[in-house]
C-alpha cells in the first residue's frame, strides 16, 4: 500500500533541509578551497597573529619567550597599508594617499622597530639570566634531591669506615677540650681514643653499630645529619668527620656536614676532617660506588679552602699521613 | 500563598538573567504567592522593583538565587534557614577572561566556589540548558532540572526591513562585546567573507563594550584588517532598533566560545533569521535543529557557512521557518508552565 497522502510543509522541510548534510557539505567545501590554495591555511594564521598584536600580554599563556616575541612582533610596522575599499573611487584615493606618504611611513617605521629591538634586547638579556638561573637550581635540586639521597645512601652503606689509628687520632685532637664527636671511624678505634682520656662518642648507622661497637663506647645511632640537628650550638669539644660522608656524598652535603660541625663545636673547639686520598679513588673502592657515588674524595687544599670559606681559623693541612687530614677551629 | 525571596546580584533591566528573574516574580505574583525581589546591585530603573540585598530578613521562608557570578548574594543565599532553590545561568571560564580584565578574576573563582559549596544546601538546581545542568551534577547537586530561560522571544516590536540596508550581505550578532563571545572572531570571518565571497558584506555587533581592553583590541583589528566601513558596534540600542536589526540581517552569526544559554539565537530565530553557529558549550543546545552548527572552529568554513546561507535563498527560507519553529520550543508560554510546575510541586 502506498501512502498517497500530501507532504505538508514542515515533513518536505524535514525531508529536504538535513543540516546536519549541508553543514558536512560547506565544511569538505571549505577544506578543499583550503587545500587548493584559494583558501591559504596561512592568512588564518595570520588572522589570529594579527589580534594577538593587540590582545594584552600574560606571561602565564605565553611564558617570557613569548612575551617578548609579542613585543618584537607589535613593534613591527608594516608600511604596505591596505587599500582595498567597497568602491572603486575609494580604493584609488587610498592607493594615492599610500604612494604620496610613503616616505614618511617608513621613516617612522623604522623608528619604531628600532624602539622596539632595543626594548626587547635587555628583556632578552634577562630572560637568558633567568633560564641560567633555573638551570642552576634545577641541578642543584638535582643534586640534593630524593634520587641524590639514595645515591648518597647507597654509596656511603657500601663503603667501609676509615680505618684510622686512635693515636693518631688523639694526636689531632691533643689540646682538644670537651665532648668530642667521631663519625666514620672503625668503632674500635673510637673506642681507643677513651684510653687517651678524650671523651669521645661516635655517631653511626644502626647496622655498622650492631656489628662492631664496643660496650665501652657511647654510640649514638642516627644518620650523622640528623643527629647534628639535634645538637644545640657550642656545645661539642672537637669533632672528626671521616669516612664515606666525607668522600662520596655530594660537594653541598659536605659542605651542610661541615657548617653543622663547626656551629655545634665550643669557640676555639676542634674539627678534624680525615678524608681518603683523591689519588688513591679509582678503582680501589667497590665498583658501584664508583658509578653512582655523587661525589668523590676532595683534595686537602680544597678541604682547607672550603672551611676557611665557613669562617674556620688555624687551617691547617696534616702532611705525609697516606690521607687528606685538614685540622681546623671555630671561631 | 507562601513568601519567595529570589536573590540576584545584579538585577538590570536588559539582561538574560535580569529578565527572567523580572518574568519569575511575575510568574509568583500570578500564581498568588508573596514574592519579594533582593539584589546587590539594583539598575536605577527598578529601583521600585527589588530591594538591597542587605535588608533580607532572616526567616525560612523559600528562597531562589540566581548563580552568574560570585558574590555576596551566593553568601545570603547559603545562610538562608529555609528550603532553597539555585537558578545556574553558569559562569564564564577565567581562562577566556583574565587575559583582559584582572578584576573579574576572584568574581568568577569565588562563583565557582560556591556553587560547588550549594550542593549541600541547595533543594533543587534549576539550569537553563542541559550544558549548565551537566556542571551542576558534576557537583553533586541532590536534584536537577533543565529549565530554558524564561523571556518573551516575541517582547520586540514588529519591525519590517527598512530601506538602509547596502548591497552585500548584512550578518548579524547581538552580545555585550566580552572575549568569550568571541567577536573578534566574527571580524576574522568577515575578512575572508569579503575576500573570497562578497566584497560588500558588512558585519553589524549589538552590544555595549563591558571589557574595555578587548573592545579596544577589537577597534584596532578591525582597521587592521581594513574593515572600517565594513564593520559597526552599536551601543544602547532600543528594543525597536534591535527588532529593525534582527529585521534588516540576513543571517544571524554566533562563534561564542561559552555561553550558558544564549538569548539572542532564539530571539533572532523569532524574527525569522537565519542563525549559522559555531558548536560550542550550550549553544548548540539552543540552536538545535532551528539553524547551521558548524563543528570546524576555522574562520574559513564559517565564512562558508555564513556565504552559503547569504546567497542560497532557497536555504534561507527553510532555515527561516525551521528557526521559528524553534524558538517556539522557547516561548514564553511554554517556560512560564515548566516553572509553574515546579513552584507547584515544591511550594504548593
Amino acid at each position: 500500500m502506498t501512502d498517497s497522502t500530501p507532504a505538508t510543509d514542515t515533513e518536505r522541510d524535514e525531508a529536504e533541509l538535513p543540516f546536519a548534510d549541508i553543514v558536512d557539505e560547506i565544511t569538505a567545501e571549505a577544506l578543499r578551497r583550503r587545500n587548493s590554495g584559494d583558501y591559504p591555511a596561512d592568512v588564518l594564521e595570520q588572522l589570529d597573529t594579527e589580534f594577538d598584536r593587540f590582545a594584552p600580554l600574560t606571561y602565564r599563556r605565553t611564558g617570557i619567550d613569548g612575551a617578548i616575541r609579542a613585543v618584537e612582533s607589535a613593534s613591527f610596522i608594516n608600511v604596505d597599508v591596505p587599500t582595498n575599499a567597497s568602491r572603486r573611487p575609494f580604493e584609488i584615493v587610498k592607493q594615492t594617499v599610500k604612494r604620496s606618504t610613503a616616505w614618511y611611513h617608513l621613516h617612522v617605521a623604522r623608528q619604531v622597530t628600532t624602539l622596539g629591538v632595543q626594548i626587547t634586547r635587555p628583556l632578552r638579556m634577562l630572560a637568558d639570566d633567568a633560564a641560567l638561573t633555573r638551570d642552576r637550581l634545577a641541578s642543584i635540586e638535582e643534586r640534593n634531591g630524593p634520587i641524590a639521597g639514595i645515591r648518597s645512601a647507597v654509596a656511603v652503606g657500601r663503603l667501609p669506615l676509615a680505618d684510622i689509628a686512635s693515636d693518631e687520632l688523639a694526636g689531632w685532637l691533643e689540646g682538644a677540650d670537651g665532648p668530642v664527636l667521631v663519625h666514620g671511624v672503625e668503632l674500635e678505634q673510637v673506642a681507643g681514643l677513651l684510653d687517651h682520656g678524650v671523651d669521645a662518642h661516635a655517631v653511626a648507622r644502626l647496622d655498622r653499630a650492631e656489628i662492631d661497637a664496643p660496650e665501652r663506647l657511647d654510640v649514638r645511632l642516627a644518620a650523622v645529619d640528623d643527629h647534628f640537628r639535634s645538637l644545640e650550638d657550642s656545645v661539642l669539644g672537637a669533632v672528626v668527620l671521616a669516612g664515606p660522608s666525607v668522600d662520596v656524598t655530594s660537594v653541598d652535603q659536605r659542605i651542610a656536614l661541615a657548617m653543622s660541625a663547626l656551629r655545634t663545636l665550643r669557640t676555639g673547639g676542634r674539627l678534624v676532617i680525615a678524608g681518603s686520598d683523591p689519588d688513591s679513588w679509582a678503582g680501589v673502592d667497590d665498583p658501584v660506588v664508583d658509578d653512582i657515588a655523587p661525589g668523590e674524595p676532595l683534595r686537602a687544599a680544597t678541604w682547607a679552602a672550603l672551611l676557611t670559606e665557613l669562617g674556620a681559623r688555624s687551617v691547617r693541612v696534616v702532611e705525609d699521613t697516606g690521607r687528606c687530614v685538614v685540622v681546623a677551629s671555630s671561631a | 500563598m507562601a513568601t519567595v525571596h529570589q536573590l540576584l546580584p545584579t538585577l538590570s533591566p536588559r539582561d538574560a538573567v535580569g529578565n527572567s528573574t523580572l518574568e519569575l516574580h511575575q510568574l509568583l505574583l500570578d500564581m498568588g504567592h508573596d514574592a519579594r525581589l533582593w539584589a546587590a546591585n539594583i539598575h536605577h530603573e527598578l529601583t521600585g522593583t527589588a530591594r538591597p540585598l542587605g535588608e533580607l530578613p532572616d526567616d525560612d521562608n523559600w528562597c531562589i538565587y540566581h548563580h552568574s557570578i560570585g558574590g555576596v548574594a551566593g553568601d545570603s543565599f547559603e545562610r538562608r534557614l529555609g528550603r532553597r532553590v539555585l537558578v545556574y545561568h553558569n559562569i564564564t571560564p577565567i581562562e577566556l577572561l583574565e587575559r583582559w580584565s584582572m578584576e573579574v578574576g576572584a568574581e568568577i573563582t569565588l562563583g565557582r566556589d560556591q556553587l560547588a559549596r550549594y550542593a549541600d544546601v541547595t533543594d533543587l538546581a534549576v539550569c537553563d540548558s542541559d550544558y549548565n545542568r551537566a556542571e551542576v551534577d558534576a557537583h553533586g547537586y541532590a536534584r536537577s532540572v533543565t529549565v530554558p530561560v524564561m523571556f518573551d522571544p516575541g517582547r520586540l516590536p514588529a519591525a519590517t526591513r527598512s530601506g538602509r540596508r547596502g548591497r552585500g550581505m548584512r550578518i548579524l550578532f547581538v552580545g555585550r562585546l566580552a572575549p568569550n563571545k568571541a567577536q573578534h572572531e566574527l571580524v576574522a570571518m568577515l575578512r575572508i567573507l569579503r575576500d573570497r565571497h562578497d566584497p560588500d558584506a558588512t558585519l553589524h555587533l549589538v552590544g555595549s563594550r563591558t571589557f574595555g581592553s578587548y573592545s579596544d583590541a577589537i577597534s584596532d583589528y578591525i582597521e587592521a584588517l581594513d574593515l572600517g566601513d565594513a564593520v559597526v558596534v552599536h551601543e544602547g540600542v532600543s528594543d525597536a532598533e534591535l527588532a529593525a536589526h534582527y529585521a534588516d540581517a540576513d543571517v544571524f552569526a554566533c562563534v561564542s566560545d561559552h555561553e550558558g544559554f544564549c538569548v539572542p539565537v532564539i530571539e533572532a530565530m523569532h524574527h525569522g533569521l537565519p542563525v549559522v553557529a559555531q558548536a560550542s558549550t550550550a549553544v548548540t543546545g539552543t540552536v538545535g535543529d532551528g539553524g547551521l552548527v558548524v563543528h570546524d572552529p576555522s574562520a574559513d568554513v564559517m565564512a562558508a557557512a555564513v556565504a552559503r546561507v547569504g546567497s542560497d535563498t532557497h536555504l534561507a527560507e527553510r532555515m527561516r521557518r525551521a528557526g521559528r519553529r524553534r524558538a517556539d520550543h522557547f516561548s514564553l508560554e511554554r517556560t512560564r508552565q515548566a516553572w509553574a510546575q515546579i513552584i507547584e510541586e515544591l511550594i504548593g
